[in-house]
């Protein structure tokens, strides 16, 4: 679902990356809060001559927890990244492929499930030639940000009342279907296509990715975890 | 680490071999819509994903993540207190 280079109007990709720079910075903010901590300034009185470095970087530092969860982020990226790249065939002449949005969510939190999938599709983008340049901000808003952070809630809030494993299924369907949807708008909103033709298609096109999606999700967060140990946000 | 790593790296280049090479939802309905030649490509450094690609992806992504912890990890030879 990258979208390349020419099929969104300027407008539209400035508002795009617009979006995608606040909401990313915010999540930043909020992953920032997980892996480090304030250290008590009577700790750092204590701690004699190395104190001083610490108060030079805002008495804040990287916690154990911390190191782990960006490496855990990493390795979900990692996954992510791979994941994507195994197009399957669904029906004729089409192929789908993962998004992991909401496998990146629930094994590490919303924030950095945005923050790893905007990373890898970065990558892809820098690296490929997968989704155009101009449109990383859209590509970003639609898998990213609708498809790992508020995907997340959808599973947050179905969990509350739905086994643990038919939520994230749901909501992982629901990122893809959503996804869809916000593309489609964009590219209809620009003016390439009217809005009549495409929202119905892409939908249509992606109920079975999204079924895909929902059964890859579930397999990739018992596989992570059972290599992992318990999710990095339940330590 | 190491496991998830090698996981990803051995489905990158098993997804070299052997993923489908139809277009995707978005590009095929692009197609079928009639506005696919619209697409621009731009520079990337290396098009389109190949075995040895999809393996060098996989480590740039997690060295990224490696390197940011790693650079965080700033304050040397200072005992951690204990943080309440």
């Amino acid at each position: 679902m990258h979208i390349p280079d020419g099929f969104l109007d300027p407008k539209m990709s400035a508002g795009m990356m617009g979006a995608a720079a606040v909401a990313l910075v915010f999540c930043m903010a909020k992953v920032r809060q997980a892996v480090t901590a304030v250290i008590p300034a009577k700790a750092l009185a204590a701690a004699g001559a190395g104190a001083n470095r610490v108060m030079a970087s805002g008495r804040r530092i990287l916690t154990s927890f911390g190191e782990r969860y960006i490496y855990k982020m990493g390795m979900a990226a990692a996954l992510v990244f791979a994941a994507q790249m195994f197009n399957f065939p669904i029906a004729s002449g089409t192929s789908g492929h993962m998004i992991g949005g909401v496998l990146a969510a629930v094994l590490l939190g919303p924030f950095a499930g945005a923050i790893i999938i905007s990373v890898v599709l970065a990558v892809q983008m820098l690296f490929f030639g997968d989704g155009g340049l101009v449109a990383i901000g859209a590509n970003i808003v639609n898998m990213a940000l609708i498809g790992s952070l508020v995907s997340y809630y959808i599973y947050y809030f179905l969990k509350k009342v739905l086994p643990e494993t038919t939520s994230v299924m749901i909501a992982a369907w629901c990122s893809v279907m959503l996804a869809a949807l916000a593309c489609s708008l964009q590219i209809g909103l620009s003016g390439t296509i009217s809005l009549g033709l495409i929202v119905p298609s892409m939908l249509k096109a992606h109920i079975v990715i999204g079924i895909a999606e929902a059964l890859i999700t579930v397999a990739g967060i018992y596989a992570f975890t059972a290599m992992t140990g318990k999710a990095a946000k339940e330590e | 680490m190491k496991r998830i790593v090698l996981a990803a790296m051995a489905i990158a280049a098993a997804a070299s071999l052997f993923a489908s090479t139809h277009p995707d939802g978005l590009d095929k309905t692009a197609q079928i819509l009639g506005f696919a030649g619209r697409a621009k490509d731009h520079p990337s450094l290396m098009a389109g994903y190949s075995f040895v690609s999809g393996i060098a992806g996989v480590l740039i992504i997690f060295a990224l993540f490696w390197s940011l912890a790693y650079g965080l990890k700033t304050v040397r030879n200072f005992k951690q207190p204990p943080i309440d």
